[in-house]
């Protein structure tokens, strides 16, 4: 089955700063992944160069098999998405800001239409009104609606809840869930609480330094029996390519200095006599915490 | 792309700023009507100070519409340029202030072809600008003033000379002079959208532009013989009252003026490609650079 | 037998030459003015070409209106047109209007092929505008071909007259009105020129002398001209 999303090896810097790092990892239909980083660590520069915002230095981004590079408005056509809070023209109208966007994907919409769109963000009445005179919460469902007016299959949110109060929380939520399991979409969700990926997303990546800590399934990789494992060898490549030979690893990535693992920490002396067995001499495996524990200690940590 | 270009157009249009500029424009020109009906004789005793011993001149033939035009003309299309920074420097700094570049972005929508409706509706408006003027410049005048032959008060190296032309030899003049003032706006629209492109608020590009305009204007007024032969001929503010040259009528042997020529069409032409030139440069770089461009707003 | 009859011819001639001569100048100046005073008042259409080196103006229709004894002047006939001051003013008619002038014989000349009676005309009038003129007669035709006036007010110039079917009324075709003028000058400032780079010959033109000619097409002679016609 192809990858609804698939980036492999993606960098980017800015001058003397390193934003992302060979990052790569793959969003399959039906997903609600969840990119998890603290802020700063690089989710908004890789989200961006999904949307073809930035260009790569290095490495692809494929939408169903299809390269974004040479398939820009292909691939576009079928992404719907919302970037930080989302902005809109404020002097125009409510009912304006859907048709032009709606446009831009060349949808010519009736006056209907418009209502539909606007009625499913509970925005109908207010059709006529000028955005700049919305609230926030207002202005985050109509970021939804513009967002979705063209049906796509795939739905990016960067940081959805920023500024939301509670309630608009929980809807965003109810949303991000209906659409993925009422309307089939694949999304792909960022933050950097844990907490609000866990709630809605089924995989995730945690992202720091512009470099995968980790990709995998939440229930595993949040499963508290999980550890958090630093694993060092003589020969990193070769480990690599043996490790998911392993079963019960739930993940692994490798670091400047070692391969992190999300195991359970009881199969460690399995690792190690496996890694032998695979004449790997392994130099040193420290189990350390869980997940959970790793990410909180990195955002304090920064 | 023709849908982007509507979409364009109907921001354009609904925007107060838009407004500002024909407002602007209506306002200068009712000034310069009422002050020359009130008082136009003063401005011609000015102009005919010492020859008016030796010569009888109908002054209020003199002050007619096709005369008001240009006067205006010659005023205005100094200032029109601010206004058309004013919409042109806001097209793409201003979708990124407004936080709106990047949801359009990702939308299936060219860069090339998005920076191609921007220029096209810039130009638009530009010609808008223009029609609205001859409109209140001459239409106007011509309805307050009346008709007749036009008077041209022109600096040639070091004489000064007052060209007539005759009013039926007029308009098609000023369709050339409105349309060669197009082509030189745009050289405008094309820098401002250039300076657009780098910057994320939109302030910053009119200024810019304007300072760049004032700048090189200064310089293409400079009297210094280096800069006269080596400068000059490069930047396309001198070329920017090219214009004017449709109304310096050709003269034969006797100094008679010939209906229907103008005294110098290869400098013309010389002037409308180098302005052209301009507007390919400038554009050609902005579509580079917004190609290029990693949106962070 | 021949030989008499080139004496008689030559001596013939030479009788008419020295009647020519004979003539004073003083009656040939009032035949000329006799011719003139046929003429009442005159309503002359035309073309006038205007020739001053800083002034680039097509040729306008003019009309010229005459009345007795002294009233001239030169309209334009549509629209707007630069005219002449001060020359355009004074015709022959107006010259040679009373007897108030001392007339000085100066001789003949011969100008563009005709030999002309020079004389010349002092206002005894202080108050007139008119200082001197100068007069160039063809004494056969007993018309003026060629003035030079200097006047108190309008300066110095000449009037050139060229005669065709209206010769027996002494009244012009073409007239040359050749003047003084400024050099014109724009005040600083008022225009952003467009310098296409062209530059002026170099040869600077007189800049103080201006020409108008003056080419009539037709006169209304003696149909009545209103007063109105000349403020």
């Amino acid at each position: 089955m192809e990858a609804a999303i698939k980036a492999v090896q993606l960098n980017k810097s800015y001058k003397n700063f390193q934003a992302v790092k060979n990052l790569s990892f793959t969003v399959n239909r039906g997903d609600v992944y969840g990119f998890l980083g603290q802020n700063g660590a690089g989710k908004s520069t890789t989200i961006r160069m999904l949307l073809s915002l930035i260009s790569p230095d290095s490495g692809s981004v494929d939408y169903w098999g299809k390269s974004l590079l040479s398939h820009r408005k292909e691939t576009l056509s079928g992404i719907g998405a919302i970037i930080e809070k989302p902005d809109l023209y404020k002097y125009l109208s409510a009912e304006d800001n859907i048709r032009i966007f709606a446009r831009m994907n060349g949808m010519k919409l009736s006056t209907k239409d418009v209502d539909v769109h606007l009625e499913r963000v509970g925005l109908v009445e207010r059709k006529k009104s000028k955005v700049g005179s919305f609230s926030q919460g207002m202005k985050q469902r109509m970021g939804i609606a513009v967002a979705l007016v063209h049906n796509p299959e795939i739905i990016i949110l960067d940081e959805p809840t920023n500024g939301l109060d509670p309630q608009g929380i929980a809807d965003m939520r109810k949303l991000i869930l209906s659409l993925n399991k009422d309307h089939g979409k694949t999304i792909v969700v960022s933050s950097h609480l844990l907490n609000e990926i866990e709630m809605v997303a089924n995989r995730m990546i945690i992202i720091h330094k512009g470099s995968c800590v980790v990709e995998g399934k939440v229930s595993e990789l949040l499963d508290p029996a999980q550890t958090l494992v630093k694993l060092k060898t003589t020969h990193p490549e070769n480990t690599l390519s043996v490790l998911d030979q392993f079963p019960g690893l739930v993940s692994f990535a490798p670091t400047d200095d070692h391969i992190r693992l999300i195991m359970d920490r009881n199969l460690v002396p399995d690792l190690i006599q496996f890694l032998v067995s695979k004449n790997i001499a392994v130099l040193s495996v420290q189990p350390n915490h869980s997940l959970e524990d790793y990410f909180i200690q990195l955002t304090q940590n920064d | 792309m023709w849908g982007l270009l509507s979409i364009e157009l109907y921001k354009i249009a609904k925007r107060p700023r838009t407004y500002i500029a024909f407002a602007a424009i209506a306002a200068i020109v009712l000034i310069f009507q009422f002050a020359f009906k009130a008082d136009g004789k003063s401005y011609m005793d000015l102009m005919l100070q010492n020859i008016q011993d030796n010569f009888e001149v109908d002054k209020k033939l003199a002050i007619n519409g096709y005369f008001m035009c240009y006067l205006i003309l010659n005023t205005l299309l100094v200032q029109v340029p601010i206004l058309v920074a004013l919409v042109a420097g806001d097209s793409i700094s201003g979708e990124a202030n407004m936080g709106t570049l990047r949801l359009i972005l990702t939308r299936p929508v060219s860069r090339s072809e998005f920076l191609w409706a921007k220029f096209i509706a810039s130009g638009i408006f530009t010609v808008a600008l223009l029609i609205w003027m001859a409109f209140l410049s001459l239409l106007v005048s011509t309805w307050i003033f009346g008709v007749d032959d036009m008077l041209i008060f022109r600096v040639k190296g070091d004489e000064s000379q007052i060209l007539q032309i005759a009013a039926n030899d007029v308009l098609w003049r000023y369709v050339a002079a409105f349309a060669y003032a197009a082509v030189a706006l745009m050289v405008i629209a094309s820098l401002s959208i250039l300076l657009s492109v780098y910057a994320e608020n939109s302030i910053g590009p009119i200024v810019a532009t304007v300072c760049i305009v004032v700048f090189l204007t200064i310089v293409s007024n400079i009297n210094v013989p280096i800069i006269d032969k080596n400068v000059k001929p490069w930047l396309f503010t001198t070329y920017m009252v090219g214009w004017k040259g449709f109304f310096y009528i050709g003269t034969d042997a006797d100094g008679m003026p010939i209906s229907g020529s103008v005294e110098n069409w290869a400098s013309i032409r010389n002037s409308i490609s180098i302005l052209l030139a301009h507007i390919v440069l400038f554009f050609g770089w902005a579509q580079y650079a917004f190609r290029k461009k990693d949106i962070l707003s | 037998m021949k030989t008499n009859i080139k004496y008689g011819l030559l001596a013939f001639l030479l009788f008419i030459s020295f009647q020519s001569y004979a003539q004073s100048i003083e009656q040939l100046v009032k035949q000329v003015r006799e011719r003139l005073d046929q003429v009442v008042d005159y309503e002359a259409d035309g073309i006038m070409k205007t020739n001053v080196s800083f002034l680039k103006i097509p040729v306008s229709k003019v009309t010229m209106y005459y009345k007795k004894p002294n009233k001239l002047k030169l309209k334009s006939a549509s629209g707007f047109s630069f005219l002449p001051k001060g020359a355009v003013n004074i015709n022959m008619n107006q010259l040679l209007q009373d007897d108030n002038y001392t007339i000085i014989d100066e001789g003949t000349e011969v100008w563009k092929g005709v030999n002309v009676r020079v004389a010349k005309l002092l206002p005894q009038n202080d108050e007139d505008d008119i200082v001197l003129s100068t007069l160039y007669i063809d004494p056969n035709n007993r018309v003026i071909l060629k003035s030079k006036t200097t006047t108190r007010e309008n300066g110095s110039f000449e009037l050139e007259m060229k005669y065709g079917k209206y010769i027996g009324m002494a009244l012009p075709d073409k007239i040359n009105f050749t003047f003084h003028t400024k050099d014109y000058k724009l005040p600083k400032g008022l225009t952003f020129d467009f310098d296409d780079g062209k530059k002026t010959s170099g040869i600077k033109k007189n800049p103080t002398k201006g020409m108008a000619e003056i080419t009539i097409k037709s006169y209304k002679l003696n149909k009545g001209v209103s007063d109105q016609v000349f403020k």
